[in-house]
Protein backbone atom coordinates (compact mmCIF):
# COMPACT_ATOMS: atom_id res chain seq x y z
CA UNK A 1 0.00 0.00 0.00
CA UNK A 2 1.88 2.62 -1.29
CA UNK A 3 0.91 5.48 1.69
CA UNK A 4 1.59 3.29 4.14
CA UNK A 5 5.24 3.10 2.50
CA UNK A 6 5.86 6.10 3.83
CA UNK A 7 5.30 5.23 7.38
CA UNK A 8 8.18 2.27 7.53
CA UNK A 9 9.67 0.73 10.49
CA UNK A 10 12.28 3.07 10.27
CA UNK A 11 10.39 6.30 9.98
CA UNK A 12 8.61 5.29 12.57
CA UNK A 13 11.11 4.50 14.84
CA UNK A 14 12.83 7.61 14.71
CA UNK A 15 9.22 9.32 14.97
CA UNK A 16 8.96 7.38 18.16
CA UNK A 17 12.39 8.15 19.45
CA UNK A 18 13.78 11.19 17.50
CA UNK A 19 17.65 11.03 17.49
CA UNK A 20 19.29 14.60 18.73
CA UNK A 21 16.06 16.47 20.01
CA UNK A 22 16.24 18.34 23.18
CA UNK A 23 18.68 21.77 24.57
CA UNK A 24 22.27 22.20 23.52
CA UNK A 25 24.24 23.85 25.83
CA UNK A 26 26.88 26.39 24.48
CA UNK A 27 25.32 26.52 21.02
CA UNK A 28 26.52 29.16 18.43
CA UNK A 29 24.22 28.73 16.20
CA UNK A 30 19.97 28.92 16.41
CA UNK A 31 16.90 28.52 13.41
CA UNK A 32 13.92 27.61 12.59
CA UNK A 33 11.73 26.24 9.90
CA UNK A 34 7.90 26.36 10.11
CA UNK A 35 5.79 25.47 7.76
CA UNK A 36 2.07 27.70 8.67
CA UNK A 37 0.26 25.75 5.95
CA UNK A 38 0.09 22.58 8.43
CA UNK A 39 1.61 24.25 11.74
CA UNK A 40 4.77 22.51 11.92
CA UNK A 41 8.12 23.97 13.80
CA UNK A 42 11.30 22.67 14.09
CA UNK A 43 13.93 24.88 16.28
CA UNK A 44 17.56 23.64 15.66
CA UNK A 45 20.64 24.88 18.09
CA UNK A 46 24.44 23.87 16.49
CA UNK A 47 27.18 24.17 17.77
CA UNK A 48 29.88 24.91 14.99
CA UNK A 49 33.71 24.81 15.36
CA UNK A 50 36.02 25.31 12.92
CA UNK A 51 33.50 24.77 9.77
CA UNK A 52 32.63 21.64 11.42
CA UNK A 53 29.23 21.09 12.95
CA UNK A 54 29.96 19.50 16.07
CA UNK A 55 26.41 19.03 17.68
CA UNK A 56 23.11 19.95 17.20
CA UNK A 57 19.88 19.62 18.51
CA UNK A 58 15.89 19.76 17.16
CA UNK A 59 13.04 20.69 18.99
CA UNK A 60 9.53 21.68 18.00
CA UNK A 61 6.32 19.81 16.93
CA UNK A 62 5.49 18.39 14.09
CA UNK A 63 4.32 15.53 11.91
CA UNK A 64 5.97 12.36 11.95
CA UNK A 65 7.32 12.59 8.94
CA UNK A 66 9.09 15.90 9.59
CA UNK A 67 10.34 14.33 13.25
CA UNK A 68 11.77 11.74 11.62
CA UNK A 69 13.34 13.38 8.87
CA UNK A 70 15.16 15.73 11.32
CA UNK A 71 16.37 12.99 13.47
CA UNK A 72 17.67 11.29 10.69
CA UNK A 73 19.60 14.72 8.61
CA UNK A 74 20.87 14.85 12.31
CA UNK A 75 22.51 12.19 12.42
CA UNK A 76 23.70 12.70 8.71
CA UNK A 77 25.20 16.15 9.74
CA UNK A 78 27.09 15.94 13.15
CA UNK A 79 30.69 16.13 12.90
CA UNK A 80 30.35 16.69 9.21
CA UNK A 81 31.66 20.11 7.62
CA UNK A 82 28.69 22.33 7.28
CA UNK A 83 28.95 22.30 3.43
CA UNK A 84 27.34 18.84 3.83
CA UNK A 85 24.09 20.70 4.70
CA UNK A 86 23.81 21.82 0.92
CA UNK A 87 24.75 18.85 -0.19
CA UNK A 88 22.38 16.53 1.14
CA UNK A 89 19.58 19.11 0.64
CA UNK A 90 20.45 18.40 -3.26
CA UNK A 91 20.37 14.60 -3.17
CA UNK A 92 17.52 14.77 -1.44
CA UNK A 93 15.73 17.00 -3.65
CA UNK A 94 16.79 14.04 -6.24
CA UNK A 95 15.07 11.78 -4.40
CA UNK A 96 11.40 13.32 -4.08
CA UNK A 97 11.74 14.08 -7.71
CA UNK A 98 11.67 10.24 -8.07
CA UNK A 99 15.39 9.41 -8.54
CA UNK A 100 17.26 6.36 -6.68
CA UNK A 101 18.34 7.46 -3.54
CA UNK A 102 22.29 8.65 -3.36
CA UNK A 103 24.48 6.48 -0.38
CA UNK A 104 24.95 10.12 1.15
CA UNK A 105 21.64 9.95 2.23
CA UNK A 106 21.41 7.45 4.62
CA UNK A 107 18.54 6.40 6.35
CA UNK A 108 16.52 9.66 4.63
CA UNK A 109 16.33 7.17 1.98
CA UNK A 110 13.60 5.60 3.70
CA UNK A 111 11.45 8.35 2.86
CA UNK A 112 11.57 7.69 -1.19
CA UNK A 113 8.16 6.56 -1.28
CA UNK A 114 7.60 10.90 -0.89
CA UNK A 115 8.46 11.09 -4.30
CA UNK A 116 4.50 9.97 -4.76
CA UNK A 117 3.16 12.27 -2.46
CA UNK A 118 4.15 15.93 -3.18
CA UNK A 119 1.83 17.30 -0.35
CA UNK A 120 3.77 16.55 1.84
CA UNK A 121 7.75 17.41 0.26
CA UNK A 122 7.56 20.62 2.93
CA UNK A 123 7.19 18.42 5.89
CA UNK A 124 10.16 16.59 5.03
CA UNK A 125 12.21 19.69 3.84
CA UNK A 126 11.90 21.09 6.67
CA UNK A 127 14.57 20.11 8.82
CA UNK A 128 17.01 21.04 5.83
CA UNK A 129 15.19 24.61 6.28
CA UNK A 130 15.72 24.94 9.89
CA UNK A 131 19.46 24.20 10.09
CA UNK A 132 20.32 26.69 7.05
CA UNK A 133 18.24 28.85 8.99
CA UNK A 134 20.48 28.31 11.76
CA UNK A 135 23.80 28.61 9.99
CA UNK A 136 22.90 31.75 8.74
CA UNK A 137 21.97 32.42 12.41
CA UNK A 138 25.31 32.68 14.43
CA UNK A 139 23.63 33.44 18.17
CA UNK A 140 25.03 36.24 20.04
CA UNK A 141 26.88 36.79 24.02
CA UNK A 142 24.77 39.05 26.33
CA UNK A 143 26.75 41.81 25.99
CA UNK A 144 26.20 42.14 21.88
CA UNK A 145 29.61 40.82 20.97
CA UNK A 146 29.60 38.06 17.35
CA UNK A 147 29.55 34.44 18.32
CA UNK A 148 32.27 32.31 19.61
CA UNK A 149 31.96 30.53 15.73
CA UNK A 150 33.76 33.19 14.44
CA UNK A 151 31.34 34.67 11.55
CA UNK A 152 34.16 36.61 8.84
CA UNK A 153 33.20 39.60 7.21
CA UNK A 154 31.38 38.08 4.43
CA UNK A 155 29.46 36.03 7.07
CA UNK A 156 30.44 33.06 6.38
CA UNK A 157 30.32 30.40 9.30
CA UNK A 158 34.05 29.13 10.15
CA UNK B 1 -19.44 -1.37 16.91
CA UNK B 2 -22.56 -0.31 15.20
CA UNK B 3 -24.31 0.12 18.58
CA UNK B 4 -25.09 4.02 17.79
CA UNK B 5 -27.14 3.23 14.15
CA UNK B 6 -28.45 6.29 12.86
CA UNK B 7 -32.32 5.99 12.13
CA UNK B 8 -33.29 7.68 9.16
CA UNK B 9 -37.48 8.34 9.30
CA UNK B 10 -39.57 7.61 6.32
CA UNK B 11 -39.79 11.21 4.93
CA UNK B 12 -35.89 11.27 4.87
CA UNK B 13 -33.39 11.38 1.94
CA UNK B 14 -33.01 8.13 0.04
CA UNK B 15 -29.37 8.58 0.41
CA UNK B 16 -28.62 6.13 -2.17
CA UNK B 17 -30.39 7.88 -4.43
CA UNK B 18 -29.13 11.30 -4.10
CA UNK B 19 -25.75 9.87 -3.75
CA UNK B 20 -25.98 8.63 -7.46
CA UNK B 21 -26.65 11.85 -8.66
CA UNK B 22 -23.13 13.05 -7.63
CA UNK B 23 -20.54 11.81 -10.09
CA UNK B 24 -17.83 12.34 -7.81
CA UNK B 25 -18.61 10.30 -5.28
CA UNK B 26 -18.03 7.17 -7.18
CA UNK B 27 -14.33 7.53 -7.24
CA UNK B 28 -12.15 5.01 -5.95
CA UNK B 29 -8.69 6.18 -4.08
CA UNK B 30 -6.02 3.87 -4.12
CA UNK B 31 -8.16 1.08 -5.07
CA UNK B 32 -11.16 1.80 -2.38
CA UNK B 33 -14.44 3.54 -3.04
CA UNK B 34 -14.17 7.82 -2.04
CA UNK B 35 -14.94 8.64 1.51
CA UNK B 36 -15.54 12.24 0.81
CA UNK B 37 -15.67 13.87 4.57
CA UNK B 38 -14.08 17.43 3.41
CA UNK B 39 -17.15 18.97 2.58
CA UNK B 40 -16.43 22.10 3.90
CA UNK B 41 -13.31 22.52 2.14
CA UNK B 42 -15.50 22.24 -1.16
CA UNK B 43 -18.96 19.91 -2.17
CA UNK B 44 -19.18 17.64 -4.88
CA UNK B 45 -21.00 18.70 -7.35
CA UNK B 46 -24.67 16.89 -8.56
CA UNK B 47 -24.75 16.13 -12.61
CA UNK B 48 -27.23 19.01 -12.83
CA UNK B 49 -24.61 21.21 -11.76
CA UNK B 50 -22.14 19.84 -13.92
CA UNK B 51 -24.72 19.52 -17.32
CA UNK B 52 -25.61 23.24 -16.85
CA UNK B 53 -22.11 24.38 -17.04
CA UNK B 54 -21.45 22.38 -20.23
CA UNK B 55 -24.73 23.62 -21.69
CA UNK B 56 -23.67 26.42 -21.51
CA UNK B 57 -20.45 26.38 -23.12
CA UNK B 58 -21.85 24.23 -25.63
CA UNK B 59 -25.41 25.62 -26.80
CA UNK B 60 -25.87 29.24 -25.07
CA UNK B 61 -21.64 30.01 -24.90
CA UNK B 62 -22.10 34.26 -25.24
CA UNK B 63 -20.60 37.12 -23.03
CA UNK B 64 -23.56 38.56 -20.82
CA UNK B 65 -25.15 42.26 -21.39
CA UNK B 66 -22.78 43.20 -23.87
CA UNK B 67 -24.90 42.01 -26.95
CA UNK B 68 -28.32 42.21 -28.86
CA UNK B 69 -27.78 38.90 -30.87
CA UNK B 70 -29.90 35.77 -29.80
CA UNK B 71 -27.17 33.48 -28.33
CA UNK B 72 -25.91 37.09 -25.99
CA UNK B 73 -29.81 37.44 -25.16
CA UNK B 74 -29.76 33.68 -23.91
CA UNK B 75 -26.77 33.37 -22.02
CA UNK B 76 -27.77 36.78 -20.51
CA UNK B 77 -31.44 35.27 -19.21
CA UNK B 78 -29.64 32.13 -17.78
CA UNK B 79 -27.06 34.41 -15.94
CA UNK B 80 -29.64 36.74 -14.18
CA UNK B 81 -31.93 33.68 -13.92
CA UNK B 82 -29.57 32.19 -11.93
CA UNK B 83 -29.18 35.61 -10.01
CA UNK B 84 -32.85 35.43 -9.38
CA UNK B 85 -32.80 32.01 -7.78
CA UNK B 86 -30.06 32.79 -5.46
CA UNK B 87 -31.58 35.78 -3.77
CA UNK B 88 -35.43 33.87 -3.56
CA UNK B 89 -33.11 30.88 -1.88
CA UNK B 90 -32.16 33.31 0.63
CA UNK B 91 -34.86 35.52 0.84
CA UNK B 92 -32.95 38.51 -0.33
CA UNK B 93 -35.79 40.76 -0.94
CA UNK B 94 -34.91 42.25 -4.33
CA UNK B 95 -32.35 41.51 -7.11
CA UNK B 96 -30.61 44.76 -6.87
CA UNK B 97 -29.88 43.55 -2.97
CA UNK B 98 -27.20 41.01 -4.72
CA UNK B 99 -24.04 41.59 -5.66
CA UNK B 100 -22.32 37.87 -7.42
CA UNK B 101 -18.82 37.72 -6.54
CA UNK B 102 -16.43 35.32 -7.08
CA UNK B 103 -16.79 33.99 -3.37
CA UNK B 104 -17.16 34.86 0.09
CA UNK B 105 -13.36 36.49 -0.04
CA UNK B 106 -14.17 38.65 -2.61
CA UNK B 107 -17.65 39.91 -1.02
CA UNK B 108 -16.09 40.92 2.57
CA UNK B 109 -13.35 42.49 0.48
CA UNK B 110 -15.78 44.40 -1.16
CA UNK B 111 -17.08 45.49 2.17
CA UNK B 112 -14.34 46.29 3.55
CA UNK B 113 -13.29 48.49 0.41
CA UNK B 114 -16.33 50.10 -0.46
CA UNK B 115 -17.95 50.20 2.87
CA UNK B 116 -15.61 50.29 5.70
CA UNK B 117 -12.72 51.92 4.43
CA UNK B 118 -14.75 55.14 3.05
CA UNK B 119 -17.04 55.35 6.68
CA UNK B 120 -13.49 54.22 9.65
CA UNK B 121 -11.56 56.50 11.12
CA UNK B 122 -8.62 56.52 13.19
CA UNK B 123 -9.98 55.94 17.14
CA UNK B 124 -12.78 53.41 15.30
CA UNK B 125 -13.34 49.96 15.86
CA UNK B 126 -14.30 46.92 14.19
CA UNK B 127 -15.25 43.77 15.85
CA UNK B 128 -14.46 40.15 15.02
CA UNK B 129 -14.50 36.67 16.61
CA UNK B 130 -11.53 34.42 17.67
CA UNK B 131 -13.33 31.56 15.13
CA UNK B 132 -12.91 33.36 11.98
CA UNK B 133 -11.76 32.44 8.77
CA UNK B 134 -8.84 34.16 7.70
CA UNK B 135 -11.54 35.72 5.01
CA UNK B 136 -13.23 37.45 7.86
CA UNK B 137 -9.84 38.45 9.51
CA UNK B 138 -7.42 39.97 6.92
CA UNK B 139 -9.81 42.11 4.99
CA UNK B 140 -10.33 44.11 8.60
CA UNK B 141 -6.57 44.13 9.19
CA UNK B 142 -5.89 45.61 6.20
CA UNK B 143 -9.01 48.33 6.90
CA UNK B 144 -7.53 49.08 10.18
CA UNK B 145 -4.08 49.57 8.68
CA UNK B 146 -5.14 52.38 5.70
CA UNK B 147 -7.55 53.89 8.41
CA UNK B 148 -6.38 53.91 12.18
CA UNK B 149 -8.87 51.81 13.11
CA UNK B 150 -8.34 49.30 15.57
CA UNK B 151 -9.47 45.66 16.14
CA UNK B 152 -10.90 43.69 18.65
CA UNK B 153 -11.88 40.01 19.18
CA UNK B 154 -14.54 38.36 21.14
CA UNK B 155 -13.47 35.75 22.93
CA UNK B 156 -15.10 32.15 22.96
CA UNK B 157 -15.74 28.97 25.49
CA UNK B 158 -13.39 26.04 25.20
CA UNK B 159 -16.35 24.34 23.87
CA UNK B 160 -16.33 26.82 20.62
CA UNK B 161 -18.86 29.19 21.57
CA UNK B 162 -18.99 32.66 21.89
CA UNK B 163 -19.37 34.31 25.22
CA UNK B 164 -22.31 36.27 24.33
CA UNK B 165 -21.80 38.83 27.75
CA UNK B 166 -18.09 38.99 26.69
CA UNK B 167 -19.07 40.14 23.11
CA UNK B 168 -21.82 42.35 23.82
CA UNK B 169 -19.08 44.52 26.33
CA UNK B 170 -16.91 44.81 23.35
CA UNK B 171 -19.56 46.59 21.46
CA UNK B 172 -18.54 50.04 22.61
CA UNK B 173 -19.80 53.63 21.13
CA UNK B 174 -16.38 53.22 19.02
CA UNK B 175 -17.29 50.23 17.41
CA UNK B 176 -18.86 50.90 13.74
CA UNK B 177 -18.90 47.02 12.72
CA UNK B 178 -19.45 43.51 13.50
CA UNK B 179 -18.14 40.61 11.47
CA UNK B 180 -18.33 37.42 12.41
CA UNK B 181 -19.21 33.40 10.89
CA UNK B 182 -22.60 32.04 10.89
CA UNK B 183 -21.21 28.68 11.09
CA UNK B 184 -17.28 28.04 12.13
CA UNK B 185 -15.69 25.82 9.39
CA UNK B 186 -13.19 24.81 11.82
CA UNK B 187 -15.51 23.70 14.87
CA UNK B 188 -18.97 23.67 13.24
CA UNK B 189 -20.49 25.89 15.85
CA UNK B 190 -23.46 28.24 14.88
CA UNK B 191 -23.70 30.98 16.41
CA UNK B 192 -27.61 33.15 16.88
CA UNK B 193 -26.73 35.78 14.51
CA UNK B 194 -30.19 37.26 14.74
CA UNK B 195 -29.86 37.87 18.32
CA UNK B 196 -26.33 39.10 18.02
CA UNK B 197 -27.61 41.28 15.25
CA UNK B 198 -30.37 42.85 16.72
CA UNK B 199 -28.39 44.08 19.83
CA UNK B 200 -25.60 45.15 17.96
CA UNK B 201 -27.54 47.10 15.45
CA UNK B 202 -29.34 48.17 18.60
CA UNK B 203 -26.08 50.16 19.42
CA UNK B 204 -25.69 51.99 15.66
CA UNK B 205 -23.24 48.81 14.56
CA UNK B 206 -23.34 47.43 11.03
CA UNK B 207 -23.45 43.88 11.10
CA UNK B 208 -21.87 41.11 8.26
CA UNK B 209 -22.21 37.84 8.25
CA UNK B 210 -19.96 35.45 6.49
CA UNK B 211 -21.94 32.50 5.87
CA UNK B 212 -19.65 30.20 3.79
CA UNK B 213 -20.61 27.13 5.86
CA UNK B 214 -24.53 27.94 6.79
CA UNK B 215 -25.62 27.93 2.83
CA UNK B 216 -24.75 24.25 2.46
CA UNK B 217 -26.88 23.35 5.29
CA UNK B 218 -29.35 25.20 6.69
CA UNK B 219 -31.92 27.54 5.65
CA UNK B 220 -31.07 31.44 5.55
CA UNK B 221 -33.36 34.22 5.29
CA UNK B 222 -30.89 37.30 5.59
CA UNK B 223 -34.46 39.65 6.04
CA UNK B 224 -35.27 37.74 9.51
CA UNK B 225 -31.44 37.27 10.43
CA UNK B 226 -31.53 41.23 10.42
CA UNK B 227 -28.03 41.87 9.20
CA UNK B 228 -26.40 44.35 6.96
CA UNK B 229 -24.46 42.27 5.20
CA UNK B 230 -24.79 38.40 4.57
CA UNK B 231 -21.64 36.94 2.38
CA UNK B 232 -21.54 33.15 1.15
CA UNK B 233 -19.76 31.41 -1.95
CA UNK B 234 -20.96 28.96 -4.38
CA UNK B 235 -18.29 25.45 -4.55
CA UNK B 236 -19.23 24.98 -0.56
CA UNK B 237 -23.16 24.65 -1.61
CA UNK B 238 -22.24 22.54 -4.92
CA UNK B 239 -22.01 24.23 -6.97
CA UNK B 240 -19.21 25.44 -9.06
CA UNK B 241 -15.95 27.50 -7.99
CA UNK B 242 -15.30 30.91 -8.20
CA UNK B 243 -18.73 31.71 -7.34
CA UNK B 244 -20.70 33.76 -4.71
CA UNK B 245 -22.44 36.90 -3.52
CA UNK B 246 -22.75 39.48 -1.07
CA UNK B 247 -26.11 40.39 0.05
CA UNK B 248 -26.95 43.65 1.36
CA UNK B 249 -29.87 45.58 3.17
CA UNK B 250 -31.96 47.60 0.82
CA UNK B 251 -29.89 50.91 0.54
CA UNK B 252 -26.50 49.86 1.54
CA UNK B 253 -24.98 49.24 -2.06
CA UNK B 254 -26.49 52.79 -3.20
CA UNK B 255 -24.48 54.34 -0.80
CA UNK B 256 -21.64 52.70 -1.66
CA UNK B 257 -18.54 53.67 -4.41
CA UNK B 258 -17.17 51.05 -6.52
CA UNK B 259 -14.98 48.60 -5.93
CA UNK B 260 -13.48 47.01 -8.75
CA UNK B 261 -13.40 49.47 -12.20
CA UNK B 262 -13.83 48.46 -15.44
CA UNK B 263 -16.70 47.65 -17.90
CA UNK B 264 -19.82 46.76 -16.75
CA UNK B 265 -20.13 48.57 -13.52
CA UNK B 266 -20.13 51.62 -15.58
CA UNK B 267 -23.19 54.10 -17.24
CA UNK B 268 -20.67 56.21 -19.12
CA UNK B 269 -17.40 56.77 -18.99
CA UNK B 270 -15.46 59.77 -20.58
CA UNK B 271 -11.91 60.96 -19.97
CA UNK B 272 -13.03 63.60 -18.18
CA UNK B 273 -14.92 61.49 -15.57
CA UNK B 274 -17.28 58.17 -15.22
CA UNK B 275 -20.20 57.64 -14.24
CA UNK B 276 -21.14 54.14 -12.59
CA UNK B 277 -24.32 51.86 -12.78
CA UNK B 278 -26.50 51.40 -9.90
CA UNK B 279 -26.06 48.21 -7.89
CA UNK B 280 -25.93 45.65 -8.00
CA UNK B 281 -24.08 45.79 -10.99
CA UNK B 282 -21.58 48.74 -9.92
CA UNK B 283 -19.61 46.24 -8.07
CA UNK B 284 -19.75 43.52 -10.59
CA UNK B 285 -16.90 44.59 -13.05
CA UNK B 286 -15.71 42.96 -16.02
CA UNK B 287 -17.00 39.92 -17.76
CA UNK B 288 -18.42 37.35 -14.76
CA UNK B 289 -18.16 33.85 -13.83
CA UNK B 290 -20.73 33.37 -16.61
CA UNK B 291 -21.20 29.46 -16.78
CA UNK B 292 -20.05 28.97 -12.45
CA UNK B 293 -23.30 31.09 -12.20
CA UNK B 294 -25.59 29.37 -13.87
CA UNK B 295 -24.18 26.06 -12.23
CA UNK B 296 -25.18 27.88 -9.37
CA UNK B 297 -28.96 28.39 -9.83
CA UNK B 298 -28.65 24.58 -10.87
CA UNK B 299 -27.92 24.18 -7.30
CA UNK B 300 -29.86 25.65 -5.65
CA UNK B 301 -32.60 23.93 -7.84
CA UNK B 302 -31.07 21.13 -6.68
CA UNK B 303 -31.26 21.89 -3.19
CA UNK B 304 -34.64 22.80 -3.64
CA UNK B 305 -35.54 19.56 -4.87
CA UNK B 306 -33.94 17.61 -2.63
CA UNK B 307 -35.56 19.92 0.23
CA UNK B 308 -33.01 22.19 2.72
CA UNK B 309 -35.21 20.65 5.88
CA UNK B 310 -34.50 17.51 4.54
CA UNK B 311 -30.48 17.90 3.76
CA UNK B 312 -30.61 19.66 7.55
CA UNK B 313 -32.46 16.59 9.18
CA UNK B 314 -29.64 14.17 7.53
CA UNK B 315 -26.90 15.91 8.13
CA UNK B 316 -28.08 15.91 12.38
CA UNK B 317 -28.48 12.47 12.42
CA UNK B 318 -24.97 12.10 10.73
CA UNK B 319 -23.32 14.43 13.36
CA UNK B 320 -24.98 12.55 16.55
CA UNK B 321 -23.62 8.83 14.95
CA UNK B 322 -20.00 10.24 13.99
CA UNK B 323 -19.53 11.68 17.06
CA UNK B 324 -20.41 8.78 18.86
CA UNK B 325 -18.20 6.55 16.88
CA UNK B 326 -15.34 9.12 17.10
CA UNK B 327 -15.56 9.21 20.70
CA UNK B 328 -14.74 5.25 20.57
CA UNK B 329 -11.20 6.12 19.85
CA UNK B 330 -8.61 6.09 22.20
CA UNK B 331 -6.78 9.43 22.43
CA UNK B 332 -9.48 11.29 20.29
CA UNK B 333 -10.61 14.57 21.43
CA UNK B 334 -12.70 16.72 19.96
CA UNK B 335 -12.82 20.52 19.29
CA UNK B 336 -15.52 22.30 19.06
CA UNK B 337 -18.52 20.94 20.96
CA UNK B 338 -21.33 23.23 20.66
CA UNK B 339 -24.85 22.71 21.46
CA UNK B 340 -25.72 24.31 18.29
CA UNK B 341 -23.26 23.25 15.46
CA UNK B 342 -23.14 21.69 11.90
CA UNK B 343 -21.66 17.99 10.42
CA UNK B 344 -18.04 19.30 11.38
CA UNK B 345 -15.81 16.99 13.40
CA UNK B 346 -12.53 18.36 14.58
CA UNK B 347 -10.31 16.26 16.08
CA UNK B 348 -7.10 15.20 17.54
CA UNK B 349 -5.60 11.94 18.75
CA UNK B 350 -3.07 11.83 21.27
CA UNK B 351 0.69 11.14 20.03
CA UNK B 352 -0.69 11.10 16.07
CA UNK B 353 0.03 14.69 13.99
CA UNK B 354 -3.35 15.58 11.78
CA UNK B 355 -1.49 14.95 8.67
CA UNK B 356 -0.09 11.87 9.31
CA UNK B 357 -3.52 10.37 10.50
CA UNK B 358 -5.37 12.31 7.09
CA UNK B 359 -1.95 10.65 5.52
CA UNK B 360 -2.62 7.55 6.22
CA UNK B 361 -6.23 7.32 5.78
CA UNK B 362 -5.76 8.11 2.66
CA UNK B 363 -4.58 5.13 1.69
CA UNK B 364 -8.59 3.64 2.74
CA UNK B 365 -9.63 6.33 0.16
CA UNK B 366 -10.71 8.46 3.33
CA UNK B 367 -10.54 12.57 2.56
CA UNK B 368 -10.39 14.76 5.78
CA UNK B 369 -7.90 18.03 5.93
CA UNK B 370 -5.60 18.30 8.20
CA UNK B 371 -3.94 21.42 9.59
CA UNK B 372 -4.80 25.18 10.51
CA UNK B 373 -8.22 25.04 8.48
CA UNK B 374 -7.46 28.91 7.58
CA UNK B 375 -8.06 29.79 11.15
CA UNK B 376 -4.55 30.06 13.10
CA UNK B 377 -6.09 32.60 15.22
CA UNK B 378 -8.68 29.80 16.47
CA UNK B 379 -5.75 26.84 16.39
CA UNK B 380 -3.71 28.96 18.29
CA UNK B 381 -6.81 29.62 20.96
CA UNK B 382 -6.97 25.76 21.49
CA UNK B 383 -2.69 25.76 21.68
CA UNK B 384 -2.75 23.53 18.78
CA UNK B 385 -0.76 23.47 15.81
CA UNK B 386 -3.28 21.44 13.45
CA UNK B 387 -6.83 19.33 13.79
CA UNK B 388 -7.71 16.99 11.43
CA UNK B 389 -11.20 17.63 10.67
CA UNK B 390 -14.04 15.12 9.05
CA UNK B 391 -17.05 17.89 7.43
CA UNK B 392 -20.06 15.82 6.44
CA UNK B 393 -22.87 16.39 4.03
CA UNK B 394 -26.52 15.34 3.51
CA UNK B 395 -24.55 12.28 0.74
CA UNK B 396 -22.44 10.92 3.06
CA UNK B 397 -23.43 7.41 5.02
CA UNK B 398 -23.21 5.94 8.69
CA UNK B 399 -21.06 3.29 6.74
CA UNK B 400 -18.32 5.80 5.78
CA UNK B 401 -18.29 6.86 8.76
CA UNK B 402 -17.98 3.57 9.87
CA UNK B 403 -14.80 3.06 7.40
CA UNK B 404 -13.57 6.13 8.65
CA UNK B 405 -13.72 5.30 12.32
CA UNK B 406 -11.64 1.62 11.79
CA UNK B 407 -9.00 3.43 9.32
CA UNK B 408 -8.18 6.11 12.44
CA UNK B 409 -7.93 3.29 14.47
CA UNK B 410 -5.47 1.49 12.23
CA UNK B 411 -3.69 4.68 11.99
CA UNK B 412 -3.10 5.41 15.89
CA UNK B 413 -2.02 1.88 16.30
CA UNK B 414 0.49 2.56 13.59
CA UNK B 415 1.85 6.09 14.73
CA UNK B 416 0.79 6.59 18.43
Amino acid sequence: MAVAEIYREVVLAHNRAPQRFGALPDATHAGDGDNPACGDALHVVLRVADGRIVDLRFSGEACAVTIAAASMLGELLVDGCVETLACLREDFGRLLGGEPASPALGELAALAELARHPARHRCALLAFEAVASALSNPTFDADGSATRAGVDASGTVR
Amino acid sequence: MNAVRADFSADSIDVLRVRADFPGLARRINGKPLVYFDNANTAQKPQSVIDAVSDYYTEHNANVSRAVHTLGSEATALYEGARDKLARWINAGSREQLVLTSGTTMAINLVASSWAQPRLRAGDAIVVTTMEHHANIVPWQLVCERTGAILKVAPITPGGELIIEELFKLLTPEVRLLALTHVSNALGTVNPIAMIAAEARARGITVLVDGSQALPHMAVDVQALGVDFYAFTGHKMFGPTGTGALWARAGLLDSMPPFLGGGEMIRVVKFSGSTYADPPHRFEAGTPNIAGFIGLGAAVDYMESVGIAQIAAAERELLHYATARFLEIPGLRILGQARDKAAVISFLIDGVHAHDLATLIDADGIAVRSGHHCAHPLMQFYGVAATARASLSFYNTTEEVDRCVDALQRARKMLA
